[in-house]
């Protein structure tokens, strides 16, 4: 070796030892920089001895190179003009490989970036060429095109990069993914690792479609591929593999296929069955619902299927539910199958279930249409108490509700008693939880609920009766049906009278459910009648604006209302005397700090209820104001019109009594929880 | 207040001043010279001789030491035709002044006067006025009359002479008519009550200005009046000064009881210079005061006021400022309280021991406050709220004033109510905190305004508490049991009706409280509460909480073993009511001697509770 060779040798060497010194990362970097000389030098040299014989991209699709410069330019978006043409433009494009590839080479002039750079490019151009299936269909080829350029390792690499897209580029590309899986087999090993990492990243996001959708094609398209991937996971554990690997196996058990399918994957899908880890039999029992969505659920296997489940362990009982539901829900079900189901899930259901198997009875209820609708509405009364922490299924109840209300009154009503009397502590606190069921809500005012209400009002538990003095408050109600009243005994009416003293009600509505008491006090003892006209007395008193003006719009009905009006006006006369004679004037050092420290406090809450409360205030950044008179913003290089300011206020009437004699107005709920108690309600 | 208290106690003051003021070694000894002049001001006079050099703001005006012949002080009208001559005599009128006091020379010399001086050439009247600040005799009038008639209708050709004689009731209703003004007192607190008047019209009472600014000015001015020294003059004119005050709070809409804060200042002064004087003159001029001044003034603004105390809620307070308005309506009404006790067991302390048409009718006014104070109490809510620690001191006054008249019904109806109102509170059932053991009003707004306890708000010690326990032993077993068991077991253990702890409350330490031996001597001019000892009653194990029979127990020898170690003695000469008052305006704890030996008798006697 002379030293000429040596010293290359020696170089060489020194290099290949730096090279493996350096990280990971900085070798794929090099790497990249070794391909892209390769390949752009390759590509150049193809150009120049295809010149005379080949149309340039710039005179057969030019609109879409424009796009393509724009977007490599990053110039602003605007709406893509010539549709047909455009379109013509990329079904020509998509119809030759070799057009493709020079568009990725355009919309990629130095390279293919490894990293989520490529996607978001692509999603940039996607976005400009309009969103639709000609456009996905560019996206994907564009995608697949390039996966194809790229030698395998860097494939995997450049797909890998997917899930580090942020939102809502990921979920854009999961819309064109399809067409590169239809397209092309991915290696085995690496689609098991990267199909779940995109669940993942997908997490409890329900824009998701696009991915199933994706995988059922890839099932569909390369099936003994999929039969491959499935194997890799059959040691799985992890949820978002689970949920791939029962998609796989679904999908792949309902292909019409030739038998060769059906021989590899039979003994796969033993295995998963009858694993000994709970990961492999939630992949198969979860397929099912792949199969029953995919119309090939057969009943024996229902039956299978449910067997197993009941037989199961606690946890595959509660994921049972999920399953079973999920499977009933599907359109193509059979009414076989989904008379076995709903029989299943009506001997099983409990008020002991997990949340998130109560969360799937009560999610399959809220969807099921008549004439299944009793059978839900029985499951949904089955599975309480749901606890007020979980949102989730109480917005599928009320989902449910509202539908009932909409399309069966009557059962509607029934339901709402049933349910009240099944949940009333949890439903209550989840009614007066902001911006909780004002969908409900809004669509029973104006309806006639009346009868319903006034059932909970006069409810043997306390609940009940909470809930029914909230109803009444919160849909302005005014009457209880006469045929709710004339049944009461004085035990009901009692109760119910001492409820609304220690409950909390808005002065009118407060007014107006006295008013509703009076015809039946009427009839009890003079002792309660007389608690009766004081609790009159003191409401007027407490609530001398809206109460008030109920009583003496009822006057004439009721000669009682005005006993207490002319009661309560010799008072606030005394009062007024009292206010006058300087008794009272005398000033107290520190309460003007204390009531400006209140005045604060007071704003800070009125400001943070009122946030919470509205929606618009959520949507919209809070930008307070130092001058002016008008507003305009400054917004995507224009400037709006100066809007003037508005004012809004509202006003609520204070009770008075809770801060003339709080101590007082405590005791009387103290007692009236005890005349209550007394009264024989065992469920206080 | 009436007419005729106002006319006595300004007759108490002008009889008491000297013909002229003059600085003393005993201190200045005010004359009614000064009225004289002032009144003649307030007649648009114009002075022509007077007495005194008149002096600054803040001075007193120096006497004349030149001949008077018998003209002390004179003054012509606006118009130059009429001289008014005034004669100043401090003596009475009778035969034996009338040339002893030179009554008969100094008129004569009067009458005489030379028209011919710069000034009075135009003058076509002559009034010779004789003012005495003292009563007379019918021979010193009739002296009078036929001196008057001897000297004639004219001096000199064409003067008319005319003769006027003012006696201590003429000169008291020319004040009352003209004079109740600043100017009515010695010239040297013109400056500063002045000031006092002007801020009294202004400042509403209990204001933080009222508190920080005329409070400390009006203690400024009586020490000022009733330094050392203070004679029975300078006692005599604490009611005058008031009478002045009021007259400026007119348009105020709190006077009233401004006025009676004021006055309670003042009464502690003078309560103080009784302690300190053994001039009888001083001590009935306190004596007097307090009875006829202070009391009758509380008595009558409650005659006149009764109907609004007893109005459903009529001491609401409504600024819309939430609970802020609550704790304002609880210091006000406890404020009136405060007053309807004090009243209460002044009558009961005055009960004289032999006339029985006397004591019969103190038993009826006594009788007449109770009632104003129950139907207080059962017409407003925030007269069942103690907030402060304190506030022990009007509770105080309710016990008494239905023990002193053996309504044993009463207090336990009150206890019990009160205990109710005091557990809704203890269970943190409503946003008023519990008691204040700090007693710091700040401390309670700041945690009603945030609704958050500021860290220095101090609710696990409690004299109150204790208190309410000890009254619990003037009433009958049963209900004493009773209310001993409830007060304990719920609001000092914090626990509800059926034993299970309120919330995470932790028991309260319950404190009395012992006044340093030389407390008589200080409680009218300060606080004591950083003064004394305190007596810690160690939270009782399980086995002592049975029943309120042994709680009461337990507390029975606590009491007995508090009294026999530290004994409490009462300043001699000083009222109970007076004491109480003390405590209350310098924010002091009251002696527990005050009610256990009204309930246990003497300490010596180691008795049970006398019921």
């Amino acid at each position: 070796m002379n030293s000429e060779t040596s010293k290359t040798f020696e170089s060489k060497r020194q290099t290949r030892a730096e090279l493996r010194a350096l990280p990971f990362g900085e070798k794929l970097r090099i790497l990249e920089r070794l391909r892209e000389d390769l390949i752009i030098g390759l590509a150049d040299q193809r150009k120049r001895g295809d010149e005379p014989t080949r149309d340039s991209p710039s005179t057969t699709a030019p609109l879409l190179l424009d796009l393509v410069k724009e977007t490599t330019e990053h110039e602003p978006r605007h709406r893509a003009e010539s549709t047909s043409a455009l379109k013509e433009e990329i079904e020509s494009t998509l119809a030759d490989p070799k057009r493709t590839a020079d568009l990725v080479h355009a919309l990629f002039p130095n390279g293919v970036p490894l990293a989520p750079e490529f996607f978001e490019r692509v999603n940039d151009l996607h976005l400009r060429l309009g969103w639709n299936e000609t456009s996905n269909r560019l996206a994907g080829a564009l995608l697949d095109n390039t996966i194809g350029q790229l030698k395998a390792e860097n494939g995997e690499t450049l797909l890998a990069a997917l899930p580090r897209i942020g939102s809502p580029g990921f979920f854009q590309t999961l819309y064109y993914l399809g067409f590169l899986l239809r397209e092309r087999e991915l290696r085995p090993q690496f689609a098991a690792d990267w199909f779940p990492s995109l669940v993942k990243r997908i997490g409890n996001d329900s824009a998701s479609g696009g991915f199933w959708k994706a995988l059922e094609a890839y099932c569909e398209f390369h099936p003994q591929n999929a039969v491959e991937v499935l194997r890799c996971l059959a040691a799985t554990r992890d949820e978002e593999q689970i949920l791939v690997a029962a998609c796989v196996l679904g999908t792949l058990r309902s292909l019409n296929t030739d038998s060769a399918l059906q021989r590899v994957l039979a003994p796969t899908e033993l295995e998963f069955s009858q694993a000994a880890t709970p990961g492999p039999r939630a992949v198969y029992s979860r397929s099912w619902i792949h199969t029953a969505w995919r119309g090939k659920l057969e009943k024996a296997d229902f039956v299978a299927l449910t067997s197993r489940i009941s037989a199961g362990t606690k946890e595959e009982r509660d994921q049972g539910f999920g399953i079973i539901c999920r499977v009933l829900l599907s359109p193509v079900i059979s009414s076989d199958c989904f008379d076995i189901g709903m029989a299943w899930l009506q001997a099983n259901v409990s008020s002991s279930l997990s949340p998130a198997s109560k969360y799937s009875v009560i999610e399959f209820a809220a969807q099921v249409r008549p004439p299944g609708r009793s059978d839900a509405a029985a499951l949904i009364l089955s599975a309480q108490p749901v606890l007020p922490e979980h949102k989730g299924i109480w917005q599928r109840v009320e989902h449910f509700l509202v539908e009932l209300l909409q399309h069966d009154f009557a059962a509607f009503t029934d339901f709402l008693v049933k349910f009240a009397r099944a949940n009333a502590a949890n439903w209550l606190k989840v009614l007066k939880t902001a911006r909780e069921f004002e969908w409900l809500l809004s669509k029973m005012r104006g309806r006639d609920v009346a009868g319903a209400v006034g059932q909970l009002l006069f409810d043997e538990t306390a609940q009940c009766r909470k809930l029914g003095l909230f109803f009444f408050d919160d849909l302005d109600l005014a009457a209880v049906p006469k045929e709710v009243l004339e049944r009461l005994d004085e035990r009901r009416l009692a109760l119910a009278f001492y409820e609304s003293q220690r409950t909390s009600l808005h002065a009118a509505a407060n007014a107006r459910f006295l008013i509703v008491l009076i015809p039946p006090i009427e009839r009890m003892n003079s002792a309660m009648q007389g608690e009766f006209y004081n609790e009159l007395v003191l409401q007027l008193k407490n609530y001398p604006g809206a109460c008030r003006e109920e009583f003496l719009y009822r006057l004439r009905e009721f000669p009682i209302l005005q006993k207490a009006i002319a009661e309560v006006d010799a008072y606030f006369e005394q009062l007024k005397t009292a206010s006058e004679s300087g008794l009272a004037a005398m000033e107290v050092a520190g309460a003007p700090q204390a009531a400006k420290l209140h005045a604060r406090r007071f704003s800070r809450t009125v400001a943070k209820s009122a946030e919470e409360m509205s929606v618009f205030i959520k949507l919209f950044r809070k930008v307070r104001l130092l001058y002016g008179k008008q507003w305009s913003t400054f917004h995507d290089d224009s400037l709006s019109d100066a809007s003037s300011l508005q004012q809004f206020s509202s006003s609520v009437e204070m009770p008075r009594m809770e801060f003339i004699d709080p101590e007082g107005m405590n005791l009387r709920r103290y007692q009236a929880s005890v005349r209550i108690r007394e009264l024989g309600n065992t469920t206080e | 207040m009436s007419i005729d208290f106002k006319t006595s106690f300004l007759t108490y003051y002008i009889r008491g001043l000297a013909e002229r003021t003059r600085a003393e070694k005993k201190g200045t000894k005010f004359g009614f010279d000064w009225i004289i002049y002032n009144l003649a001001l307030a007649e648009d006079l114009i002075p022509h001789r007077l007495p005194f050099f008149r002096g600054g703001a803040n001075e007193i005006s120096k006497t004349k030491t030149e001949a008077e012949f018998g003209i002390d002080a004179a003054f012509v009208s606006r118009d130059d035709k009429v001289l008014t001559i005034f004669v100043l005599k401090d003596e009475p009128l009778t035969n034996s002044t009338w040339t002893q006091n030179d009554f008969d020379a100094d008129l004569r010399r009067a009458a005489a006067p030379d028209l011919e001086a710069s000034g009075l050439k135009s003058i076509s009247v002559v009034r010779v006025i004789l003012v005495y600040n003292k009563d007379e005799d019918q021979t010193g009038i009739e002296l009078f009359e036929r001196q008057t008639k001897t000297l004639g209708t004219k001096v000199g050709d064409n003067v008319q002479l005319r003769f006027e004689r003012w006696n201590l009731t003429t000169l008291t209703e020319e004040v009352r008519e003209r004079l109740l003004t600043p100017s009515l007192l010695p010239q040297r607190f013109f400056s500063l009550f002045s000031y006092l008047c002007s801020q009294f019209a202004d400042f509403r009472h209990g204001s933080d200005e009222w508190t920080n600014q005329l409070i400390p000015n009006w203690r400024r001015f009586l020490t000022d009046l009733l330094s050392e020294n203070a004679d029975e003059r300078a006692v005599r004119l604490l009611p005058v000064a008031l009478l002045i005050l009021r007259e400026h709070g007119i348009e105020n809409p709190t006077a009233q009881t401004g006025w009676i804060d004021l006055v309670e200042w003042a009464m502690l002064s003078a309560w103080n210079v009784h302690q300190a004087s053994r001039n009888s003159g001083v001590r009935l001029a306190v004596h007097q005061m307090w009875v006829g001044f202070y009391l009758a003034e509380l008595e009558q603004y409650y005659d006149g006021h009764s109907n609004e105390l007893a109005a459903r809620d009529g001491l609401e307070v409504n600024h819309a400022a939430g609970y802020v308005d609550t704790v304002v309506a609880a210091m006000v009404a406890f404020w009136h309280i405060a007053r309807l006790g004090i009243l209460a067991i002044s009558f009961g302390e005055r009960l004289p021991r032999g006339d029985k048409n006397e004591m019969a009718a103190l038993k009826q006014a006594m009788r007449k406050v109770a009632n104003w104070l129950t139907a207080l109490l059962n017409a407003n809510p925030a007269a069942l709220r103690p907030l402060l620690d304190l506030h022990h001191i009007e509770l105080f006054l309710i016990w008494r004033t239905f023990w002193q008249l053996g309504r044993s019904n009463d207090i336990f109806a009150w206890l019990l109510g009160l205990g109710n109102c005091l557990m809704v509170r203890r269970a943190g059932a409503t946003p008023l905190p519990f008691l204040e053991g700090g007693n710091s009003l700040t401390s309670v707004f700041e945690a009603v305004a945030t609704e958050e306890k500021p860290l220095e708000f101090c609710d696990q010690s409690s004299m109150l508490l204790l208190c309410i326990l000890e009254w619990c032993f003037s009433l009958p077993i049963q209900e004493r049991d009773r209310l001993v068991e409830l007060y304990y077991k719920q609001l000092v253990l914090g626990r509800d009706s059926e034993g299970q702890p309120l919330g995470d409350s932790q028991p309260i330490d319950l404190l009395g409280w012992v006044p340093p031996e030389d407390w008589g001597k200080k409680i009218l001019i300060k606080g004591l509460a950083d003064e004394g000892e305190s007596q810690s009653f160690e939270t009782l194990g399980p086995d002592a909480l049975q029943d309120g029979s042994t709680i009461a127990g337990h507390f029975e020898k606590f009491i007995r073993k508090s009294r026999s170690a530290r004994k409490t003695s009462f300043p001699e000469g000083l009222p109970i009511s007076v004491v109480v008052l003390a405590c209350l305006k310098h924010r002091s704890p009251l002696p527990a001697e005050l009610w256990r030996d009204s309930i246990f008798g003497p300490v010596a006697q180691e008795c049970s509770p006398s019921r």
